[in-house]
């Protein structure tokens, strides 16, 4: 299954994971429906990297990184850090594994608590993991220095509503890597920013990878953002992933059709460009995830589906040492 | 020579609030011309959705227009009662939102919203106005129109219910369309497909757009002319060529060089420092002057002024003599 061979190791492994949701409804509760939120996902992480995992709403991309920090247990499979199976791990296990995975969230508002001050918040991990209480204010200060609110003194004592929404993003960054964790999960880090402050945090995220090593997975339903973030891509619907690929080589020839839909619904800041580009349109709107079409899951919406697309589910097979793609069009050469 | 439809001249709007005057459109001039697609760009607290919403006068209480013109041909919709706003408004001006749901009745039926604006406005019976609400279904590219007609906004999906917003919209054939981010709550593959509509409705209805937009690949792909607001103001108005091929607002360049896109892999990010504005506590001079990177003294004391720097594009900048 592991196509995408690589000359770094890889961080974090995750292997054919797999989560069901169960839905009740009816007259007591009795009809039990089912969602594939992530069906089969087998993907790696290669330290150091920003691996960008995209998609649209109920893709499962969310779900995916829950999964990947242990918010959420899995139905089946299986995800490594370093080698290290993270699934069976003991409560003692699960907080050393906190100090190594960490994840930011899209509404720094939402994941903030508005009664606590910043210095309140940044201090908590460094108290539940042992840093001697004498040296925590100092860790703190240099903490907010490090994600650009200087001079820290400024801003400690303040509370969550007090600061701008860019600001507040720093604050959930300066949360994640408190640490120094390994691995960063972004879910939407940027999505609900304005645009002049979106740059700034993409920036940073960029400065914290190169100063402490960071290896990022960068949950977006924004391609044009992972061209200019990640290494690799990802992108899923419907819970499975559709295409795994290299950066430049996702972004020059896209092989899943949804990826080329995906693409060609991106806007592009540039009226020539825009208007001069081919258009792939692709009809109608993600299918309910508790009824998802048999054999490919795209094939509803597939501009170029075949007969077999309906019956048989196409399996990923590797094109190149860098891509991997799921789809009954892209046959080995 | 484009036909002028609305021309707005130093449009004031204010909201007084407890810790003082939020001076949410300051002065603000935008033409539209007759089929002609403007876009209004800008970030929160831009001004931008108050604009719009003053142009229908629909500004939430305690908010007021209090100053300026708003010329509908030759009518002043500031000056209109609220009698002869409700003619204007559905008739002439209509509006779409981002959220579909919260302007969609949750307990009446799709046809019945539609509807209405026809029974209202062109005093149609019952049966003809059924007739085109199917009409207006289909022209929204929805399928099975008559289903849809008789089903509850809960029923339908997102990007359904932003057509039928769409076709409410439209019904009565409005010389002006005001689009706030009608495509920022969906998805991307939706978002495309509720843009193409919106540009070829505009071309068969012979309808200006006002698009209202946070992003420039919206704008890119929509627009002829743009307009870019900060805090209140419009900062740089041009032709949408003009604007990306050679911006003069170190705002709108800012803006441009920090916007990312699939076609480009950029290694280092360019950024505007600094946050977007409290509208409290807005600096003296040009307000975009504590980011600027070309700021001079002048900038901090006096406002620069709107001038042109060619044809159809203006500026308010004092690199640019304000």
């Amino acid at each position: 299954m592991r196509h995408v061979l690589s000359e770094t190791p890889c961080l974090l492994e995750v292997e054919r994971l797999r989560k069901d949701f169960e839905l009740r409804s009816g007259l007591f509760k009795k009809r039990i429906l089912r969602v594939h939120a992530v069906d089969d996902v087998t993907l790696d992480v290669r330290r150091g990297e920003t691996l960008g995992l995209a998609g649209e709403s109920g893709s499962g991309k969310t779900t995916l990184g829950r999964l990947i920090m242990r918010l959420l247990n899995p139905t089946s499979g299986s995800i490594r850090l370093e080698g290290r199976d993270i699934l069976g791990l003991s409560a003692g296990g699960m907080r050393n594994l906190r100090r190594e995975m960490q994840i930011v969230f899209q509404d720094p508002f939402a994941s903030l608590n508005p009664r606590k001050t910043v210095r309140q918040i940044l201090s908590r991990p460094f108290i539940l993991h042992g840093t001697p209480p004498e040296h925590v204010e100092e860790k703190v200060a240099e903490l907010l220095e490090t994600v650009g609110l200087t001079p820290a003194k400024a801003y400690i004592e303040r509370y969550p509503h007090e600061f701008s929404g860019g600001q507040r993003q720093r604050i959930g960054l300066a949360r994640a890597i408190a640490l120094r964790p390994k691995f960063v999960v972004a879910d939407e880090p940027v999505s609900s920013l304005d645009l002049s402050i979106r740059a700034q945090i993409l920036k940073l995220m960029k400065q914290l990878q190169a100063d402490l090593g960071l290896t990022y997975l960068f949950i977006t339903h924004d391609l044009a953002v992972l061209r200019s973030m990640a290494a690799r891509v990802a992108i899923m619907y419907l819970g499975k992933i559709v295409e795994q690929s290299d950066v430049n080589e996702f972004y020059s020839g896209p092989l899943h059709p949804y990826s080329q839909a995906l693409l060609s619904a991106t806007p592009l800041p540039d009226p020539r460009a825009s208007r001069a580009r081919r258009s792939i349109r692709i009809k109608g709107e993600v299918p309910s995830a508790f009824s998802p079409p048999s054999g490919c899951r795209f094939w509803t919406r597939c501009p170029s589906k075949l007969h077999k697309c309906s019956e048989v589910e196409p399996l990923p097979i590797g094109i190149g040492k860098k891509h991997v793609v799921a789809c009954h069009l892209v046959t080995k050469r | 020579m484009s036909e002028n439809l609305i021309q707005i001249r130093s449009l004031k709007t204010i909201f007084p609030t407890t810790e003082g005057i939020v001076r949410a459109v300051d002065g603000v001039n935008l033409r539209v011309d007759r089929s002609q697609a403007v876009g209004l760009v800008g970030e929160s607290g831009s001004g931008k959705t108050m604009t719009a919403l003053s142009i229908v006068r629909l500004v939430p209480p305690p908010g007021r227009i209090v100053e300026g013109q708003i010329l509908l041909r030759d009518r002043d919709l500031v000056r209109l009662g609220e009698r002869e706003m409700r003619n204007i408004r559905g008739k002439e001006i209509s509006m779409i939102f981002q959220d579909p749901m919260t302007f969609l009745n949750p307990v009446m039926k799709i046809a019945d919203q539609i509807a209405e604006p026809i029974l209202i406005h062109e005093g149609k019976t019952g049966k003809e106005a059924r007739q085109r609400v199917v009409e207006l279904l289909e022209t929204v590219r929805i399928h099975s129109p008559k289903e849809i007609a008789d089903a509850y906004p809960h029923q339908l999906s997102g990007g359904m219910r932003q057509r039928v917003l769409m076709a409410i919209a439209i019904a009565c054939n409005p010389s002006l369309l005001i689009a706030d981010e009608p495509t920022t709550a969906l998805d991307t593959t939706l978002q495309v497909q509720i843009l193409d509509l919106l540009k070829s409705l505009a071309a068969d209805l012979n309808m200006s757009v006002l698009l209202i937009t946070h992003d420039l690949g919206i704008v890119a792909d929509v627009c002829d002319v743009v307009n870019v607001m900060y805090a209140g103001r419009i900062v740089e108005s041009a032709n949408v060529f003009s604007l990306f091929d050679d911006p003069q607002h170190p705002y709108t360049r800012g803006l441009l060089a920090s916007a990312l896109s699939i076609d480009q892999f950029k290694e280092n990010l360019v950024t505007i420092e600094g946050t977007v504005p409290n509208l409290l506590e807005l600096p003296g001079g040009c307000k975009f002057n504590p980011r600027c990177m070309y700021v001079m003294d002048r900038c901090k004391i006096n406002e620069p002024k709107s001038v042109d720097v060619g044809p159809r594009h203006t500026v308010a900048c004092w690199l640019h003599g304000g």
